[in-house]
């Protein structure tokens, strides 16, 4: 009786010249299989091995999604490219990087909206106002944006001022330039406590439904947006504690907030997805699909940000709502104390 | 006396095992069982010094299942272990061996101990150390630009 010999599965190993041979390139994959099944409980051991098989990426990710994701999510293909992005999405905390939080806020994100701050030359009595279609000569495929009905507004027509003699300003355009488009890109050294890369998520590896509807516009009901339950991977940083969550929409070319993104035109930002190779994403808030309730701190930093790449992928932070205290109020509580304290003082002096 | 089964190792050396220590293995079992086995079982695979291995460790559980009480009710053999752990505190190109010949014979517990012992080996390294490692690379197929592998042809 004679078994047939595995043609992956050679018993004497050789050393092949010109470099070292590997032992574990003689096991079969059901073995390789079985030796990674071992090491499922901390993820950065596939991570690590993924460089090295590929069966982590085709296979191993595949079945720890369908044991962790909900149906809903899951490729329809096995064959998806979609399984390591996935189970990384599950297992993974965006880091502060890619959650926004190092992005500068203190213009409270409007030089990332409407684009940086550009000097306005002021023009004599003989320099005419320029239209409108003038502005953009190169780029005839440009949409008109916020920071341009702005300039028009300010400018203002010289026909009306026929009489009027104004000094010509005569100075640098970087002494004319309104620093907020500096002030944006100045890079304030932020010392920074926990790590900003990816990394394992503390808390459950599981993703819901319902911690995605927190997050979104009423309007967006209908998209289904899974996130990590909250309160997601703490970061007690020196400003602020961020509650840095993940998640991902199901079928977001589909989805409303896609709809929304597209229509409106809206320009990505250079912010890398965590979990997929997207270089860009678009920011959620600016967009205006998050619920309006998350307002900003003093600071200009959001309360709530979160970030959308192509494949729908969602990163972002939560922060603790500010608590408002206006010096204002609390002064005028003080003078109604006092009147009342006064009061009842002339009442006890006028009654003795 | 009890039934001694030939085997032939893919060197050509030949061992006299006893049937019980031989049913270890579920592929045996069944050749043993459809009476198959008479004429001798050459093991294409499995190198001498191999076998030797795979034969001992069989014929360590079978003695050890016999005497034991703590087995029969569902314990864990502490001296058992510790043998098994001394067992497989081997070279890494030995327990591949012997993790792929427990694989082609079919004997979990041979198969579990081995795999759990590689895993133990991986865990914990740095990635640096995993990437850089000959040791650690479990295919020597090119690797694409995505990170899939490439089937090479001829390879399974």
């Amino acid at each position: 009786m004679t078994l047939p010999s595995s043609s992956s599965s050679i018993a004497t190993t050789t050393t092949a010249s010109g470099g070292a041979f590997s032992p574990f390139a003689l096991l079969s994959d059901d073995i390789v299989l079985n030796i990674l099944a071992k090491l499922e409980t901390d993820p950065r051991d596939w991570a690590r091995l993924a460089c090295v098989s590929s069966l982590v990426r085709t296979v191993c990710c595949r079945s720890r999604c369908y044991r962790s994701l909900p149906s809903d999510l899951l490729p329809s293909t096995a064959a998806s490219a979609a399984w390591p992005s996935l189970h990384k999405l599950c297992v993974c905390c965006p880091g502060l990087l890619r959650a926004g939080v190092l992005l500068e806020h203190s213009d409270f994100g409007l030089e990332r909206d409407i684009g940086p701050h550009r000097s306005v030359p002021f023009c004599s009595s003989s320099c005419p106002p320029i239209p409108p279609s003038q502005i953009h000569p190169e780029t005839t495929d440009s949409c008109w944006s916020l920071f341009d009905d702005l300039y028009f507004d300010t400018i203002y027509d010289h026909s009306e001022f026929q009489d009027a003699v104004l000094p010509p300003i005569d100075s640098s355009p970087s002494e004319t330039a309104v620093r907020g488009g500096s002030a944006a890109t100045r890079k304030r050294k932020k010392h920074r406590v926990g790590p900003a890369g990816a990394h394992l998520a503390s808390g459950p590896w599981t993703v819901s439904r319902e911690q995605g509807s927190k997050l979104l516009a009423s309007r967006f009901r209908g998209d289904c947006l899974y996130m990590c339950d909250w309160p997601g991977c703490v970061h007690a940083e020196e400003k602020r504690k961020y509650m840095l969550f993940r998640g991902v929409f199901k079928n977001f070319k589909r989805s409303r907030v896609w709809k929304t993104i597209s229509d409106s035109n809206r320009g990505k930002i250079a912010l890398g997805c965590a979990f997929c190779a997207c270089r860009e994403t678009w920011d959620l808030r600016s967009a205006f699909c998050l619920r309006r309730v998350f307002g900003f701190h003093d600071d200009g930093e959001p309360v709530v940000r979160a970030y959308v790449c192509e494949n729908g992928h969602v990163s972002g932070a939560w922060t603790e709502r500010p608590f408002l205290v206006h010096w204002y109020v609390f002064f005028i509580l003080l003078i109604l104390m006092m009147l009342r304290f006064g009061i009842v003082i002339v009442n006890l002096v006028e009654s003795g | 006396m009890a039934r001694t089964i030939k085997f032939r190792s893919s060197d050509g050396e030949v061992f006299d095992v006893e049937e019980a220590v031989a049913m270890e293995s579920q592929t045996m079992k069944h050749v043993i069982e459809d009476d198959c086995a008479d004429g001798g079982i050459t093991l294409y695979n499995v190198t001498s010094d191999i076998l030797v291995k795979v034969i001992e460790y069989c014929k360590k559980h079978v003695d050890a299942a016999v005497g034991s009480f703590i087995k029969a009710l569902g314990g864990v053999d502490k001296d058992l272990e510790s043998w098994d752990g001394e067992f497989v505190n081997v070279d890494l190109a030995i327990q591949v061996d012997i993790s792929n010949a427990s694989n082609s014979l079919n004997i979990e517990g041979l198969l579990d101990l081995t795999t759990r012992v590689i895993a133990d080996n991986i865990r914990g390294r740095s990635h640096k150390r995993s990437v850089r490692s000959s040791t650690l690379k479990m295919s020597s197929r090119p690797r694409m630009r995505n990170g899939f592998g490439r089937r090479t042809p001829g390879r399974s």
